[in-house]
């Protein structure tokens, strides 16, 4: 167990830095130096108008050096919290996106709780009482939650229940309430998928030979049911809630801008279009971070529950 | 290898519900995309100022827009916009997975190495934000969204051809073909592709569908295609700015998109019960 710890997190220290290299490169990939846009950052987005100066803060500040020990310096400042200033607000990254990262992190958290208890006790509906009218309907249903946009659920809400009931706030972040409608719009893909996948793994295992021999042993349905069937199928939907968990932090991109949301995927849009590179570079280590956390945890859940399998794989 | 296909398609595809309800829907679009200069009743990007966000009418069926641009003739040449984009970029996906997957299923070793870790890289991230990143740094417009989209997803491709090649190269009828001294490109185009394409086109079909949500997502806030060109991302981004006075702006062209995906998830789904009935429900996950 504590080997497969240490080699994951080793493993991910790697990816750690390929994600670096990668975010690091986007001050090449837009058109000026990139020595200037780090020191632009450092003087809090204003070059000096002259050139000599500029040649002379280059030089002070040790930035007229070659790209990989730009890379080191740049590194180095990472790790200690340091990602730049915002050229648009002038303030540290980090602080913006501490203050984005809190109001996504409540926005996923409450998806994520949607699409685990929706989609997994409506799947193992579907799968109890497989080819039934309701197991039909929930699996039209799933196709059609997986096709539908996440906006356009967000604009049907905003519709029935900002506009036309005046139940909820059309937008912004202010409590419980306004939280409601971005969450369910956020969620409904990943329920629709998490219940089709928990139906199609829960009837895969029902069709194994010890759930035969436990109703030779005289157990009841209900319990087969939920102490060997679903806790059997559940390592596959393990990952894939994890996956899912990442999955929301992407979806929350479109829907945080409906809403008007002050989080991470707001932020990246934003920054994005006003080419703000530290807060873009900022957004992505951040999303890339949080990613690998993610699969490292689902990995060693994988384990604990289903001691078989040993997984293989850098990530 | 295609006549196996069509067999086995025409055998069973006739007690398929789903694979017949997602080939209409889909039937119906590719045609209306075909002959959309012949369905549309106006030019979709003329702008009548005069007569701005009009309920519909005869010369008008479906009104027009705050701009008052024709909106069914928008949803018209929309559709075949949006349809054109995640084709194009399905392709160069496609084009890019199987290749790097035929190359490291085939050569397996320090190849193989490499290149699964790239694909596992790749799997990681969501290909939304990814391709956000890319258009952010090489700046909004149509071909930065078709640039950015096509060199992210096509991971799925990869894992999937390389693992089919992996099985299909130890069949005995390779052996055969090495032994008779064909050289490995002609063996690899020759027998291990065609071989090896039948499990990618239910994930194909899924993955047109996924696009067309990516395509238009990234048009919705703003870093796709350049404002006016009517495409059905754009149209629901323009409706937005009239949003929620005239919803109609917003919700015609979101049915179009949401019909369009429906009926590729059908058909993707009804294919892959067909191609494989027991496969993990995990590979359809990551289809979309």
């Amino acid at each position: 167990m504590w080997m497969l710890i240490t080699r994951r997190i080793l493993a991910a220290i790697l990816t750690i830095s390929f994600l670096s290299l990668f975010v690091f490169s986007f001050l090449y990939l837009v058109p000026g130096d990139p020595a200037e846009r780090i020191l632009q950052a450092r003087m809090n987005g204003e070059l000096p108008s002259s050139r000599e100066t500029v040649g002379v803060l280059k030089h002070d500040m040790g930035l007229d050096v070659p790209s990989y020990v730009l890379y080191l310096k740049w590194t180095e400042g990472v790790l200690h919290g340091d990602l730049g200033y915002s050229y648009i607000t002038r303030r540290p990254a980090a602080t913006i996106l501490y203050e984005s990262l809190q109001a996504t992190a409540e926005l996923v958290f409450v998806s994520i709780s949607i699409v685990v208890i929706f989609g997994l006790s409506l799947g193992m509906l579907a799968a109890w009482k497989e080819d039934s009218r309701i197991d039909n309907l929930l699996s039209y249903l799933a196709i059609l939650g997986v096709s539908i946009p996440s906006y356009v659920i967000a604009f049907v809400s905003i519709l029935v229940f900002a506009v036309g009931l005046h139940i909820l706030p059309v937008a912004g972040r202010s409590g419980m309430q306004s939280m409601l409608m971005p969450a369910v719009s956020l969620s409904i893909g990943g329920l629709a998928m998490l219940m089709r996948m928990t139906r199609y793994d829960m009837l895969a295992e029902m069709r194994q030979d010890y759930v035969l021999a436990a109703k030779a042993k005289g157990l009841s349905e209900a319990r087969i049911f939920i102490k060997h069937i679903f806790r059997n199928s559940l390592p596959p939907l393990i990952t894939y809630i994890g996956l899912e968990l990442g999955g929301l932090f992407s979806g929350a991109v479109i829907i945080e801008n409906v809403f008007a949301w002050p989080g991470i995927g707001r932020l990246l849009v934003d920054s994005v279009q006003s080419g703000d590179v530290p807060m873009v570079q900022a957004c992505v280590l951040l999303i890339g971070v949080i990613f690998i956390c993610i699969n490292i945890i689902v990995d060693i859940l994988y384990t604990y529950i289903d001691p078989r399998i040993k997984p293989e794989g850098i990530l | 290898m295609r006549s196996r296909i069509f067999k086995v398609l025409k055998e069973k595809a006739h007690d398929n519900k789903k694979i017949i309800m997602g080939f209409t829907i889909i039937a119906i679009m590719v045609f209306i995309a075909l002959f959309a200069p012949l369905i549309a009743p106006h030019n979709p990007e003329s702008i009548d100022l005069t007569n701005r966000v009009a309920a519909p009418t005869q010369e008008y069926p479906l009104g027009t827009d705050h701009l008052g641009r024709c909106q069914m003739s928008m949803l018209v040449f929309g559709l075949r916009i949006s349809l054109v984009i995640a084709a194009t970029i399905l392709f160069v996906r496609v084009i890019l997975g199987a290749t790097l997957g035929l190359i490291a299923g085939y050569f397996g070793g320090s190849l193989d190495q490499l290149i699964s870790r790239i694909i596992d890289f790749e799997l990681v991230f969501p290909d939304m934000v990814l391709a956000l990143v890319l258009v952010g740094t090489l700046g909004p417009g149509l071909p930065n969204l078709m640039l950015a989209l096509s060199i992210v997803g096509w991971s799925k491709y990869a894992r999937i051809i390389r693992s089919t090649v992996i099985s299909v190269k130890e069949k005995g009828f390779i052996e055969s073909a090495r032994a008779l001294g064909v050289s490995e490109t002609y063996i690899m185009q020759r027998h291990i592709l065609p071989n090896s394409i039948t499990p990618l086109i239910p994930v194909m079909t899924l993955g047109l569908g996924g696009l067309l949500l990516s395509v238009s997502g990234l048009s919705f806030i703003g870093l796709g295609v350049e404002p006016g060109t009517p495409e059905l991302g754009m149209m629901i981004k323009s409706g937005f700015e009239v949003f929620p006075s005239h919803p109609q702006l917003v919700l015609v062209p979101s049915l179009m998109i949401i019909a369009c995906v429906t009926g590729f998830t059908l058909l993707g789904d009804g294919l892959s019960d067909l191609f494989d009935p027991r496969k993990s429900s995990s590979f359809i996950a990551s289809c979309l």
